[in-house]
């Protein structure tokens, strides 16, 4: 009865909603205007009454829908504060953007009835108050919607600088309508109406914020859609692929079989692709945040020097004199486009006076808190116990004992990356022998560091938790490698080296500690520089393979001993307490290094552990039998410090190191002193002569090993700071950057979508390994491609299926 | 006309009402029996094992209550009024309206079934098949939820085939070409078998309403009114349907059948906006004059499977092969040389079909680089000798189409029976519906089935179920019932259809589901079987035989976890030797179950299968399928459970969307839509508006 009339008079003339050619503002965001309104519209007759420009303009507003049609029209000073600069310039934007303008803008030329401002045109005139009174010569440039920076209409008026015009005219355009915008409104509403995409307005925000050339040049780079397009040109690749896959399962009867090859190649290819991107986010977190650098060294190294040299500045004063800088100086420097705070410090030492005191504690404060620690040592004196006494300090403190309790709490240590600077290596010249050996000593890691990616590996198989390659590589002890390109020959010549000991060491079945490192030491103080040498790369390259291996086998054998031995270190600890000779410094020095309760990390593989039984899995073992020694080394390790975990594995590269160390130190003294005797063969010696030149007192590998890079320095050269420049860039992750490349790099946020979509793509690439139904591949594929769409703000679903259909040849 | 409603063993049916006229329509349905008591009891007798006690003492009341005020009102005849009462009317009897009115009438709402043709009956006007990828699925849930679709396909199959089984669980589908004139005839069996349900022909045309706007009753174009407290509308491509073959057209909803016409207009009247598709079917062939010889035979499976989980649906019949043949060098000519005859590249229609359907001209036109297309034959019914050519749909005329038929191999001599054709049609964006399948604008009006933009029985079974059910509970003053995107494709599909946007009519396809792993055929029945019972559509002894089987799978992975072998045991060194990784030590039975290429059906071999009985095929695999796979199971549980965890935040109903900076601007235009009169409810409906928060 209600509806009954209406039943058959009904037509389908119902007027539908009106289209908008223009509503799609994706078209903007691409061409800045849609095609169908390419007409530049002309504005309104100069208005008596603003009213009528409002009505008028509405056609302009109508022909694109704006996300933010409805909100107010905003104004703010855009150049930032008012008191610097001859010009400011007001922007308005909104709607009423012309109206609010017009109420405030007379123009300067007798004005006509016909008279209307055009977009993009800029006009003289002045800015008026209520009562008609001139408040400031401006210029006006209205720039209409959609060609301007919000999509809205916007109109600029450029006023005087000085902070008072500026003001006046923006007071006014809020008197007659306009809101205050809120920082970063303009680029927000610019997102919002798809003018931007998410990245391109982050870019924004940070090519404002830029404090160097080269992260202004990175922000452009993005504004540009730099990130945008790399990441929608991966993440279409990915749907692409997805789409691969999904056909198969929706519309099998239709789709040729899929290349398994292609496909794992496809994935292997858009992971290292996301990694590349994924690898600009340190850069440009270094480009937006800056870099604080800690110069620490002893007193009288030429640390302020650095400081002058690196900041161009005469900021710190350099003396002759040992102890000239007292405080914390800091000064700013860029480097390779980042903003680095150098901060030189006051030498460590132990002072009488009070106030170097309390600058040397303000030393170390400094230095815990930096992002990266540049220590400088003397090259013409080498490694010298002092320095070794400020290594201890900063990296490996004793924890403080605090009476009645029972563990003290671990001390603060540095956390930064460090690099070891040698610096006065020109003072060195005078002794060819001596810098030809310093040369050796300090550029041998150098150069090693230079062939990073083995490194790196390495550093990937400790927290992969099996490296068949270090293993051979030190296992093998035949390749008596220099040969170029062998990465690590010095590692198989200690093993040729250690062959004799081990042979004699197989001799002893009781596996007797004692007699065993007494036959190494006898073998292998012999050829000291080598042994050490080979040390210090195996001491980066070995603890996977060598302690995993060996430790499993011998560990049954020797723990019983170990424990023996295995004693607190209180007593070490008590005879290095004080300053004393030189000796005791050396001893002190690894008494706090093979504490077991604060001792550097030792590297054990877990995985090995698990298979007790079957060597199979955990490498090869030639001969278990002459390597009996080494495993009845490494197994005091296994045994004693079990703590010994994983999860140091992933710190920074600093800590990947200081095997041999920890695993004898890990024992007792007396096995400590065998040794220190075996490591550092010099070192008594050295100590002993304490002015010394470099070849006696050689870097240990403990040191070289928390460092991420030593560098031979001379203040007084350019290339001496070119290196540290380099090496500071590198021991912060963005080498690259060294080059001088700025291109643009992913934010924090960004980053963090990416990595989600590294791992997803990892997760596929073990499920095509493990070769599981093709359904299951999809699984991640769809979350890598909905971490990316995160990058730019981009939703999936339909976009699989449009790919599948504009693809494949599909259906009945 | 009433009295003379078929097979009615309880009596009990639609009766005139006394009195109804003068009360208002809303109130009718309450005096629905002359004598009720005797009748309710009758039918309690015959269904009380599906009845909850509950609802047996709610019935009991409303039939006293009906008998009290049909005393109190006044005896005058209605049939003067030309009105009949019911709970729940379906208008069209396809599978949505089949499902529909089946639902209703087990849920016990007094239930009529509207067609335009008797005869016609769950027509499979298209493919006669059932299932495929993502449609498997969806009968599958259908089945858990004690819907008919699956039994019919079990009851009438012609041949069964299992697609995509190396590509994992998730997407193993089953399907099966039906016998569609035996399928028609079954479906009007069991609508004939339900007591609560009368079947008519008529031709709706208008809805009357009450005062709050909500649905009173149903109009036809010769002038009868049904009461009711809620109508289903199902009226697939009927609706201003026309096809076209060739420039030719004429009204019709199927090729050979008048459209309706009127309701849309009716629907328009009362504010909902209507929209129109495409889409199309090719051409039949005669059997008898395909010379199969020459052509690739496809069989069916011989380990057969089952739509339904009800184990008495399980009767083996013998199947018939498909055939399989190629289009050729001179079919490509032959199209190409007539491309301004088809109507898309002629220009005349502009609508692009559907593009999981393309025409065999879009084939040859996009993908000229492929020599060749597949087509299938496949046998429509046993008692008929029409083939369905699959993969040869066209828009060309009907003169044309024979000879570009018989430039298929195996198809040189044939003869066509009906002519490919493409219809257009109305249909309702159902962004008009909530989720309950209910229109927004008018309480106890539901859209279901085509009509919403879809294609395929399968969809149009799965709403129907959910409309369905939602209508008798609308009837039954009884709280909606929605499934979410997570629990299953038919929640999956319901939230695409009510939140996006069709170009296309709407199929399902598995890569619309963003948790596919978890919904997979083998446990459709315990992700909604409960479902079912609980709304009274899953009998005691199908309940019975889900709990039992559910008991068992627990049992046996209990008992695959307690049982450990030896690595050098028989078994260990097989698994070793098929998983292609070494085993070693003590090995529990469900470990060897999840390496690699492990089966089942080894530990069957080595005598180490499940004593259940009660277990069976369906069991084993549901159990191997959890373990082997449980990793990514529990991953993808997580992601649900995080998504499903943003569900429960509400978007304020005066939420502006445009103000959104985080939801893409497609996004925003979108909801801006689907809100009408109403807002998605949750975070999660917005979400599933393809929407990708840009912080994550």
């Amino acid at each position: 009865m209600l509806a009954g009339e209406k039943l058959f008079r009904a037509s389908r003339a119902l007027p539908k909603e009106p289209r908008h050619c223009c509503n799609s503002l994706w078209q903007l965001s691409r061409t800045g205007v849609c095609k169908n309104h390419q007409t530049v519209p002309c504005l309104p007759a100069a208005p008596a009454q603003p009213a009528a420009v409002t009505t008028s303009l509405q056609p302009a507003a109508e022909t694109v829908v704006l996300s933010t049609a409805g909100e107010e029209t905003i104004a703010a000073i855009v150049t930032g504060p008012a008191q610097e600069g001859a010009v400011a310039i007001i922007r308005i934007s909104g709607l009423h953007a012309m109206r609010i303008a017009m109420a405030v803008f007379q123009p300067g030329h007798k004005p006509q009835d016909s008279w209307r401002p055009r977009s993009h045109r800029v006009y003289h005139g002045h800015a008026c108050n209520a009562s008609g009174g001139v408040i400031d010569e401006v210029l006006m440039l209205p720039m209409l919607a959609p060609r301007s920076y919000t999509a809205e209409n916007v109109v600029e008026l450029h006023t005087h600088g000085g902070g008072v015009c500026a003001k006046a005219v923006l007071q006014r355009c809020i008197e007659v309508g306009a809101r205050l915008a809120k920082p970063g409104e303009f680029t927000l509403r610019a997102f919002l109406n798809g003018r931007l995409d998410l990245s391109q307005a982050e870019s924004v925000a940070q090519l404002v914020s830029a404090r160097t050339p080269a992260a202004a040049g990175s922000a452009l780079a993005g504004l540009q859609g730099g990130i945008g397009s790399v990441i929608g040109s991966l993440r279409s690749e990915a749907i692409e692929l997805l789409a691969e896959f999904e056909a198969r399962l929706d519309f099998d009867e239709d789709m040729p079989e899929l290349s398994l090859t292609a496909a794992a190649e496809q994935v292997a290819r858009l992971r290292s692709q996301v990694m590349d991107a994924l690898s600009t986010a340190r850069q440009g977190h270094l480009l937006r945040s800056g870099l604080q650098v800690a110069i620490v060294g002893r007193p009288n190294v030429g640390k302020s020097s650095i400081l002058n040299r690196w900041s161009n500045s005469q900021r710190a004063i350099v003396t002759e004199i040992a102890g000239t800088t007292r405080d914390v100086v800091e000064a700013g420097a860029v480097v390779g486009g980042v903003p680095v705070t150098l901060l030189d410090t006051a030498g460590i030492r132990e002072a009488s006076d009070a106030v170097e005191r309390m600058g040397v504690e303000r030393s170390r404060a400094a230095a815990l808190a930096a992002d990266i620690v540049v220590m400088v040592i003397d090259a013409q004196e080498g490694w010298t116990p002092a320095d070794n006494s400020i290594f201890q300090q900063l990296w490996h403190p004793e924890p403080i004992r605090i009476p009645g309790r029972h563990a003290a709490p671990p001390p603060p240590r540095v956390s930064g990356t460090a690099v070891l600077v040698c610096n006065k290596t020109d003072l060195l010249s005078s002794t060819p022998a001596a810098s030809a050996s310093a040369f050796h000593l300090f550029s041998q890691p150098h150069a090693r560091s230079s062939a990073a990616p083995g490194l790196d590996e390495a550093a990937a198989s400790l927290s992969s938790g099996s490296s068949p390659d270090a293993d051979s590589n030190c296992m093998s002890g035949a390749t008596d490698g220099d040969q170029a390109g062998a990465p690590f020959p010095r590692v198989s010549r200690l093993h040729a080296d250690h062959q004799s000991s081990v042979a004699a060491a197989k001799l002893n079945s009781s596996l007797d500690l004692h007699a065993s490192l007494a036959q190494a030491t006898t073998t292998t103080t012999s050829t000291p520089e080598v042994l050490q040498q080979g040390l210090q790369s195996q001491a980066v390259l070995d603890p996977p393979a060598a302690t995993s291996v060996w430790k499993t086998e011998a560990s049954d054998g020797l723990s019983e001993q170990a424990s023996d031995l295995r004693r607190p270190p209180a007593e070490t600890n008590a005879c290095g307490s004080g300053p004393g000779s030189n000796a005791d410094l050396a001893d002190r020095s690894h008494a706090g290094i093979l504490s077991p309760d604060d001792g550097p990390p030792s590297r054990s593989n877990p995985s090995c552990i698990e298979h007790d039984d079957s060597s199979v899995s955990s490498g090869p073992v030639p001969d278990s039998g002459s390597n009996s020694i080494t495993s009845s080394h490494y197994a005091l390790n296994a045994s004693s410090a079990p703590e010994s975990s994983v999860s140091d594995l992933d710190g920074s590269r600093a800590g990947i190191v200081s095997n041999p160390y920890a695993q004898a130190g890990c024992s007792s003294r007396q096995s400590s002193e065998l040794v220190a005797e075996t490591y550092q063969p010099a070192s008594s010696e050295a100590c002993a002569e304490h002015d010394g030149a470099v070849e006696s007192n050689p870097l240990p590998d403990l040191v070289r090993a928390a460092f991420a890079d030593v560098v031979s320095a001379s203040t007084l050269t350019e290339a001496g700071v070119q290196g540290l420049e380099a090496a500071v860039l590198t021991a912060a992750g963005a080498p690259a950057l060294a080059q001088g490349g700025a291109s643009w790099a992913v934010n924090d946020r960004q980053a963090e979508a990416l990595t989600r979509a590294d791992e997803a793509l990892g997760r596929l690439q073990e499920s095509i390994q493990a070769a599981l139904p093709l359904d299951f591949w999809t699984i991640d594929l769809r979350e890598a491609v909905a971490a990316l769409g995160e990058v730019n703000g981009t939703g999936v679903s339909e976009e699989v299926l449009d790919s599948v259909f504009a693809r494949f040849c599909i259906g009945k | 006309m009433l009295t003379s409603q078929p097979v009615n063993p309880a009596g009990a049916q639609t009766r005139p009402i006394p009195g109804s006229g003068a009360l208002p329509h809303s109130r009718a349905y309450h005096q629905p029996h002359a004598c009720p008591a005797r009748q309710v009891a009758a039918l309690l007798k015959l269904r009380a094992c599906e009845r909850a006690l509950r609802r047996v003492v709610r019935k009991k009341q409303q039939g006293l209550t009906a008998c009290k005020s049909s005393e109190a009102s006044l005896p005058s005849s209605s049939w003067d009024s030309g009105e009949e009462d019911y709970d729940v009317v379906v208008v069209g009897a396809g599978h949505a309206g089949c499902e529909a009115a089946l639902a209703a009438a087990k849920m016990g709402c007094r239930t009529l079934l509207l067609t335009l043709n008797l005869d016609r009956i769950a027509w499979q006007p298209c493919n006669p098949a059932v299932g495929g990828p993502a449609k498997s699925q969806l009968v599958h849930e259908v089945d858990a939820l004690g819907g008919w679709i699956g039994k019919l396909a079990d009851r009438t199959y012609l041949q069964k085939r299992v697609l995509n089984k190396s590509k994992g669980p998730a997407v193993w589908a089953l399907r099966a070409q039906t016998d569609k004139l035996e399928y028609s005839k079954v479906m009007r069996n069991v609508l004939e078998a339900e007591p609560n349900l009368s079947i008519r022909e008529g031709m709706a045309t208008g809805l009357d309403l009450g005062p709050n706007d909500e649905v009173t009753g149903v109009r036809t174009f010769f002038g009868i009114r049904f009461a009711c407290r809620a109508a289903v509308l199902t009226t697939g491509t009927f609706m201003n349907g026309r096809i076209w073959v060739g420039k030719a057209s004429m009204p019709a909803g199927r090729s050979g059948e008048a459209p309706s016409t009127g309701l849309t207009e009716a629907l328009l009247d009362l504010g909902f906006t209507t929209d129109r598709l495409k889409t199309g079917t090719p051409a039949r062939v005669d059997a008898r004059t395909v010379d199969t010889s020459q052509l690739e035979a496809q069989p069916g499976d011989e380990d057969v499977r089952w739509f339904s989980f009800d184990a008495e649906e399980h009767v083996e019949r013998p199947q018939l092969d498909c055939h399989l043949t190629r289009t050729t060098a001179a079919t490509h000519q032959l199209i190409r040389d007539n491309l301004h005859e088809t109507p898309v590249y002629g220009g005349w229609v502009d609508a692009m079909g559907p593009r999981y359907c393309p025409s065999i001209e879009d084939k040859v036109v996009r993908f000229a680089d492929k020599p060749s297309h597949q087509v299938f034959l496949e046998p429509e019914g046993r008692s008929t000798p029409e083939l369905y050519v699959q993969g040869f749909s066209t828009g060309l005329p009907e003169p044309l189409q024979l000879r570009l038929l018989r430039t298929l191999p195996g198809l040189e001599q044939v003869r066509m029976l009906r002519p490919a054709y493409a219809v257009e049609y109305d249909y309702l964006p159902a962004y008009q519906c909530s989720a309950t399948l209910e229109t927004k604008r008018h309480q106890g009006l539901f859209f279901s089935g085509q009509l919403n933009g879809t294609t395929g029985y399968e969809e149009a079974a799965a709403q129907g179920w959910l409309a369905g059910v939602n209508a008798a509970r609308r009837a039954q003053s009884l709280g909606p019932v929605e499934l979410s995107r997570g629990s299953s494709y038919l929640g999956t599909l319901i939230d695409d259809l009510v939140t996006k946007d069709l170009r296309e009519p709407y199929r399902m396809l598995t890569s619309r589901s963003e948790f596919r792993l978890l919904l997979r055929s083998d446990n459709a029945d315990r992700r909604l079987t409960p479902v079912g019972r609980e709304l009274g559509l899953i009998d005691d002894s199908r309940w019975q035989a889900f709990q039992q089987k559910q008991r068992s799978i627990e049992a046996e992975k209990e008992r695959l976890a307690s049982i450990r072998i030896r690595a050098e045991s028989e078994l260990g060194v097989e698994t070793g030797e098929v998983a292609g990784q070494a085993v070693s030590g003590l090995l529990s039975l469900d470990a060897i179950l999840r390496r690699p290429h492990v089966h089942y059906n080894l530990l069957e071999r080595h005598g180490m299968g499940s004593p259940d009985e009660h277990l069976g095929q369906e069991g084993r695999e549901a159990v191997e399928i959890d373990l082997k796979y449980e990793g990514f199971i529990r991953r993808q549980t997580k992601q649900l459970e995080q998504m499903e965890g943003q569900q429960g935040r509400r978007i304020p109903a005066d939420m502006d969307y445009s103000m959104l900076a985080n939801l893409s601007l497609e996004a925003r235009e979108k909801l801006g839509k689907a809100t009408g009169s109403h807002s998605p409810k949750g975070i999660n409906a917005s979400r599933s508006c393809d929407t990708s928060p840009c912080n994550g």
